[in-house]
């Protein structure tokens, strides 16, 4: 039995469509689980389960086997940390940390020293008290993770909480939110639009689209074998032909497109036969740009090249389609002209053609 | 449109209108005589003792006090929960329950007036003041739910969401987190509805009898009778009076945003 | 999608008020509604042909529609110009400017309308003033007449115009003024084709609050037209407790709600985007 089971859940309007059908997400003691997919998916609604502020028509909220589905909100032992840090403006940072274990009736001096560890956590001693108007975002976001740690929570629910930080930021507290949850061992959920923030916090990463999982596993998993081509979108396989199987043979698959044959290497073989329509992708950052013809190489024309700082994108041509090439910027400069992209085998992706 | 002078001109015009009438008056109760001619002859300051003298002034001053005092109370009381509601919550009927709201500002008070006077005061022989009290809390609903309701509008519901995340209940998240922010809001809705239930003339005019008076009925009252300096000595006192209440709310908390 | 407790919650946060409104709000008006129409013999709608019948009542029913007109669009030809200042300013004079334009909104109506009893009087200011400057022979009688109540009444209502045209000239970037003038357009040009019409639903409402707001108001008439220009609302409070005439004065009373409802469902179809 898991530590968070959510089995069977609906959660909807009233009439038609329902936001949530059937769904299923179990996660164990100690993991961080990511909710990962587009606006509209589900991911925030699921938390908003979880944490109790949406019912569900249909399923249950399991905790540590406890059935919560009907506990309200403020019974919950859970925390919650916001997209907008929600600080309690009037409240010193002191008194804002503080107010769970005040709402728990914990005594005054015990609420000093868990305040004051909770604060030392997030690198925050000495601020007890300011007001939060007078913090800076990132301290703010250390704020909220202090406020909803220090009640010893049951789960950790995380909604998109580095997406008001800037970039630089982002990625200090993304180390900072991993390492305090592992100290601490808790149950967390997090929820995330970024692939990147998911790659590199999770234990394990379900990517939702349209109130389903699309995918559900390790990070690597997938990362490298994305099991739908919507997964695989979303983790910035951009280019993508179709073709046709001309052959199947022990992890690999020869491919038809157009007048064209190339080989794949995929790391699982896709349901297909002989004769099926398939779908190609592969990265940007996986093809490289050459001069001289080979094998799984494919005459192109460079359209375009913009320059990123260390890196640079090709925008190039070719029979199969247009395709994004990015590469470093201590690799050779092509000028505009005929050339060709070359993809390792390995880095093909193949999928059954799908109308989508 | 940059300074144009025709603008500036305008708006001259508009402030002087809008204002010149009340420094007339303030001048004007300091005449020396009775007559009403301006400018005035003489300096007096005998019509402002002679409005404190006034008996009828200073039980129908108490009376609008009391009056203003209940109904503010309990229209803030009432109405408060209303705008969470209709802020807060998605439920069918909701626009049905905003405009119910804003009802009363929208009939005519006189007729309001009429309709209590008939029907509370006549037929099912309610006291004067309490159909008062009705009247004025019916009318200061709609200055209660607005201006608790923007405010609540421009207030992170994510905060209450996270109070009661972490154990409080949904009355004690409105209170010990709702509230404290939302100070301004409810002083300038107190104070508009509070000098809307003072001034009122609308409701109370049918609403009168025997030593229940408000101040403005009895000020017309007076009028009916006497054309002295009198009427423009109280008048100048209530402008006063209003003008520092005004400027003291909008320095200490901005109460024009909130109207 | 439901929230957890909702329906509950709601109704113990919705009910207090809504039974106070329904009993000392909605009950009255919906008996003097009941009354206008009830007779002994049935239900008629006599009374209200006689009150478009008789000479008094229509004369006064028309006359105070006519002064609303008049009123609002005074209010708007002022009210405009003083907005747009009040709406540019920066923040500490335009708030300093708005606590000061509301001031007759929040002043005792009495005492308001006395001070133009003062200054339109025989021997009052302006008189005074304008014999004294040699522009008119001998005073001219201003008060009980409707140009009073129509100054009355602008001085209270003005405010109310500025008040929403502010708030809807806020939401004007002043940005988009600037892409038309840079693009050729004068200071009337820009006015009529950007600031007017994306103002318009400002005006709308400014509008339907002055109009409704002229054609029940009572105590300027009362003071400043007094019993020889009569309005809708002054004419009801004689009705009513002067000639004790309950049925006529609620005739006159459901006229004035019907008129108010008309308007305020009227303008609010012509608003561009209600919300």
């Amino acid at each position: 039995m898991s530590f968070l089971e959510l089995n069977n859940l609906q959660v909807g309007y009233e009439k038609g469509s329902s936001v949530l059908n059937d769904f299923h997400m179990t996660a164990e003691k100690g993991e961080l689980i990511s909710l990962l997919g587009p606006s509209g998916c589900g991911k925030t609604t699921t938390l908003r389960t979880i944490a109790g502020f949406i019912e569900p028509t249909r399923g249950q909220v399991l905790i540590h086997g406890r059935d919560y589905t009907k506990t309200p909100p403020n019974k919950r032992n859970i925390g919650l940390v916001f997209q907008s840090y929600a600080l309690f403006p009037h409240l010193s940072i002191f008194e804002n940390v503080a107010f769970g274990l005040r709402m728990r009736r914990v005594s005054s001096s015990e609420i000093k020293k868990r305040v004051a560890g909770a604060l030392a956590m997030v690198d925050l001693t000495g601020y007890e008290n300011r007001l939060p108007a007078q913090l800076s975002g990132g301290q703010r976001q250390r704020v909220a993770l202090a406020r909803a740690v220090v009640i010893e929570p049951d789960l950790l629910l995380l909604d998109e909480p580095l997406s008001n930080l800037d970039a630089k930021l982002r990625v200090g507290m993304r180390a900072e939110l991993h390492r305090l949850q592992r100290q601490l061992g808790l149950t967390a959920v997090y929820v995330t639009h970024d692939q990147v923030e998911a790659m590199s916090l999770s234990d394990r990463v379900l990517v939702m689209n349209k109130g389903k999982i699309e995918q559900e596993g390790k990070p690597e998993e997938i990362f490298y074998r994305p099991a739908t081509p919507f997964v695989a979108r979303f983790m910035g396989f951009d280019n993508q032909f179709t073709g046709r199987v001309k052959s199947i043979g022990d992890n690999q698959v020869g491919i038809e497109a157009g007048t064209y044959r190339l080989t794949a290497r995929p790391h699982f073989v896709p349901d297909v036969r002989v004769g099926d329509s398939v779908d190609v992708l592969f990265r940007p950052e996986v093809a490289q740009l050459q001069r001289a013809p080979g094998d799984n190489a494919v005459p192109a024309e460079i359209v375009f090249r913009t320059f990123q700082g260390n890196a640079g994108e090709y925008l190039v041509r070719c029979a199969l389609g247009e395709f994004t090439v990015a590469v470093a910027e201590t690799s050779p400069s092509f000028a505009p002209g005929a050339i060709h992209v070359h993809i390792a085998p390995e880095h093909l992706i193949v999928e059954k053609h799908t109308d989508e | 449109m940059r300074r144009s002078p025709l603008l500036l001109a305008a708006f001259i015009i508009v402030f002087t209108f809008l204002l010149g009438p009340f420094l007339i008056i303030l001048i004007a109760s300091f005449s020396g005589d009775a007559s009403m001619a301006f400018p005035p002859k003489g300096f007096s300051v005998q019509w402002f003792r002679k409005v404190l003298e006034v008996r009828m002034f200073r039980d129908a001053f108490w009376t609008s006090l009391q009056l203003a005092v209940a109904s503010t109370i309990t229209a803030l009381a009432l109405g408060t929960p209303v705008a969470y509601a209709l802020v807060r919550f998605h439920f069918r009927g909701q626009n049905l329950v905003e405009i119910l709201f804003s009802l009363p500002a929208i009939v005519p008070e006189l007729v309001l007036g009429f309709g209590l006077l008939q029907y509370f005061a006549l037929r099912a022989n309610v006291p004067i003041f309490p159909g008062l009290y009705f009247g004025h809390t019916a009318i200061l609903f709609p200055y209660a739910v607005r201006v608790v309701s923007t405010s609540l509008r421009n207030f992170d519901p994510a905060i209450e969401e996270a109070a009661i995340s972490l154990g409080a209940s949904r009355l004690k998240s409105f209170l010990l987190v709702v509230m404290p922010n939302l100070r301004a809001a409810f002083l300038a809705a107190f104070i508009l509805a509070f000098i809307t239930s003072f001034n009122n003339v609308s409701v109370s005019l049918f609403l009168t009898g025997p030593g229940v008076a408000t101040l403005p009925i009895q000020m017309l009252a007076y009028m009916e009778m006497y054309f002295d300096p009198t009427i423009a000595a109280l008048s100048s006192i209530i402008i006063v009076i209003t003008f520092a209440i005004v400027q003291t709310a909008e320095r200490a908390f901005g109460i024009s945003q909130h109207i | 999608m439901r929230q957890l407790f909702q329906t509950r919650t709601l109704l113990l946060l919705i009910t207090p008020a809504l039974l106070f409104l329904a009993l000392f709000f909605l009950l009255p008006l919906v008996f003097v509604l009941a009354d206008s129409v009830r007779d002994p013999g049935g239900l008629t709608l006599q009374r209200y042909g006689d009150f478009l019948a008789q000479d008094q009542t229509r004369s006064v029913y028309f006359r105070t529609l006519q002064l609303g007109v008049i009123v609002t669009g005074l209010a708007a030809l002022m009210g405009y110009p003083a907005a747009y200042l009040i709406a540019r300013m920066p923040a500490n004079r335009r708030a300093l400017a708005m606590s000061l334009v509301i001031l007759p909104l929040l002043t005792n109506p009495v005492a308001r309308t006395y001070a133009w009893l003062v200054i339109l009087g025989r021997n009052g200011f302006f008189n005074q003033t304008m014999v004294g400057l040699g522009l008119i022979a001998e005073p001219i009688r201003i008060i009980y007449t409707e140009n009073a109540i129509v100054i009355g009444l602008l001085q209270l209502f003005l405010p109310l115009m500025v008040l929403t045209l502010v708030s809807a000239m806020e939401n004007i970037p002043t940005d988009v003024e600037e892409a038309a003038r840079s693009l050729g357009a004068g200071g009337l040009q820009t006015f009529l084709r950007v600031i007017l019409p994306l103002s318009a639903d400002g005006l709308v409402l400014g509008g339907t609050l002055v109009f409704t707001g002229s054609i029940t108001a009572y105590v300027t008439p009362a003071i400043l037209g007094g019993t020889r220009v009569l309005m809708l609302a002054t004419l009801l409070q004689q009705r009513a407790i002067a000639l004790l005439d309950w049925s006529g004065a609620t005739i006159i009373a459901v006229v004035m709600i019907l008129t108010t409802l008309l308007i305020n469902a009227l303008l609010r179809q012509l608003r561009p985007r209600s919300a």
